[in-house]
């Protein structure tokens, strides 16, 4: 019904296009062509859509960045990630986390509940509590649907000239696959958006800087709820501040993000609920522990 | 993994003097060696004795002052001044990192973090190393290009997924060090008059 309604809603403002367009040779053919298309963008995206995106933008991801070949470090960043994750209104979701093995300094949330942080980042923090706080601004991405929302409007935004349709970004991405037919968690339409959307740049766009500032603040939040000193979030973000944004291997993360100074100080404005939480541990010895292990075995 | 490497115990290393038998001895100790970065105060505040806002002032700090951070405790950062060692507000401090040697329990953060011993994984070379502190050099993956040009990648999605953890896992990791859930209400909703 709800679909029924969006269009009709879509048809009306459609006509205007449609008649200017084709005046005195109406294609009927066309329209409705159209309205199918608009009616595709603006549908909600289910759960299940929304966790197989995600595995065609991580599929994406890890075709152009390994991950990290130590199994304890990604084991462990994934049991931090969860533990943070079920303090989130999505406890349930299929949570992965991913340590990339790039230099490069960034951490990124995907729809459905995938997360990726770079070793590059891992490597610069001292504590679990830091760690968590990273894990945690990523976790509040996916708790909000920030991305969804984002594919959603970058939908409608393209819906007239280029829409992904399905079917079609579907044989696109099999077409790219080199020729490989995509099987598993790759083989639906979802998945195959999901890799249109890192291959067309989409995924690449900053999320609005308020989402950014709201991701750091349900992070700390979400840190704090799982027992760690919140202040590793911004003890994280510290640390951001002093590295170079022109530097390539921060460049994308700081494109995609407001600047460090600017989280902080927005960050700042909760200072009497960080400080309510601020003596929780921060574990430095646990991460100590599992770093130093990681170095050890690298050799 | 080799065993015998001899433990060296060298401070004030910088990172592009390290060699590999000594990254190796770093590796197994824990201890790292940064160069200076400045930390710069971006308000007029207090060092103070104790990380309390009701200590002690020992100096009053200007804004733009430099300072070296020794370690983190909550919302407080210890720091070094030219003539003194107290604590500032972390928030009243800008800038990365300044310590010259991580703690080698890592029980408390400097922001220093495991850098210099994961230098060689992360691609270093004399050169490389010598911006350790911005690891640039040499990037793999992860940039906007290589990201839109990349093919879709199976196997390594398969391989990811083979790390979760389940929820009762995370419950035990989250048990072996006391740490259990706690009840924070968004800081944000209450700013907006929602639940407090």
């Amino acid at each position: 019904m709800k679909t029924l309604i969006n269009v009709l809603f879509m048809l009306a403002s459609v006509v205007p296009f449609a008649a200017h367009a084709q005046f005195g040779n109406f294609n009927l053919n066309k329209l409705t062509d159209a309205v199918k298309k608009v009616a595709e963008a603006n549908k909600d995206i289910t759960e299940s859509e929304e966790i197989n995106m995600g595995d065609g933008i991580a599929a994406m991801i890890l075709g152009a960045t390994p991950l990290h070949k130590d199994a304890n470090l990604q084991r462990y960043v994934n049991r931090v990630g969860r533990w943070v994750a079920m303090q989130s209104g999505r406890p349930d979701l299929p949570w992965a986390f991913g340590v990339l093995d790039t230099p490069t300094v960034n951490a990124f949330a995907l729809p459905g509940g995938k997360v990726f942080v770079s070793i590059g980042l891992i490597a610069r923090l001292s504590t679990e509590a830091e760690l968590a706080g990273v894990l945690a601004h990523e976790v509040a991405h996916v708790m909000q649907r920030h991305q969804i929302k984002a594919i959603q409007s970058a939908r409608s935004s393209g819906a007239l000239q280029s829409v992904a349709q399905a079917e079609a970004s579907q044989r696109i991405a099999q077409g790219r696959a080199g020729g490989n037919v995509l099987t598993g968690a790759l083989a639906n339409a979802a998945a195959a958006e999901g890799i249109e959307f890192v291959k067309n740049g989409v995924f690449l766009r900053p999320l609005d800087k308020s989402l950014e500032f709201e991701a750091d603040r349900i992070g700390a939040t979400l840190a704090a709820r799982a027992g760690y000193d919140p202040y590793g979030l911004v003890s994280a973000i510290q640390i951001l501040s002093g590295l170079k944004g022109e530097d390539a291997g921060v460049s994308l993360m700081m494109s995609t993000h407001p600047t460090p100074n600017e989280r902080l100080a927005e960050l700042e404005k909760f200072t009497a609920t960080l400080d309510k939480f601020s003596t929780q541990p921060q574990l430095g010895d646990r991460y100590a522990a599992v770093m130093n292990a990681a170095i050890a075995a690298a050799k | 993994m080799d065993s015998s490497i001899e433990v060296s115990r060298h401070r004030r290393l910088f990172a592009h003097r390290i060699g590999p038998a000594v990254i190796a001895a770093l590796a197994l100790t824990g201890f790292t060696a940064y160069a200076q970065e400045s930390v710069t105060t971006n308000r007029a505040t207090e060092l103070r004795a104790n990380p309390d806002d009701s200590a002690l002032s020992l100096q009053s700090l200007a804004p733009q002052a430099k300072v070296q951070v020794i370690e983190r405790k909550g919302a407080w950062s210890k720091v070094k001044t030219e003539t003194q060692t107290g604590w500032v507000r972390m928030m009243h401090l800008r800038g990365g990192v300044t310590i010259e040697e991580a703690p080698q329990s890592g029980s408390r953060s400097s922001g220093g973090g495991f850098l210099a011993g994961f230098n060689r994984m992360l691609g270093g070379n004399q050169q490389t190393n010598r911006r350790a502190q911005s690891a640039t050099v040499g990037i793999r993956g992860l940039s906007a290009e290589e990201l839109k040009t990349a093919s879709p990648n199976p196997r390594a999605l398969a391989e990811m997924k083979s790390f979760v953890c389940n929820q009762s896992d995370a419950e035990k990791f989250a048990k072996d060090v006391n740490l259990a859930k706690v009840d924070v209400a968004d800081p944000g909703e209450a700013a907006r008059g929602g639940r407090r």
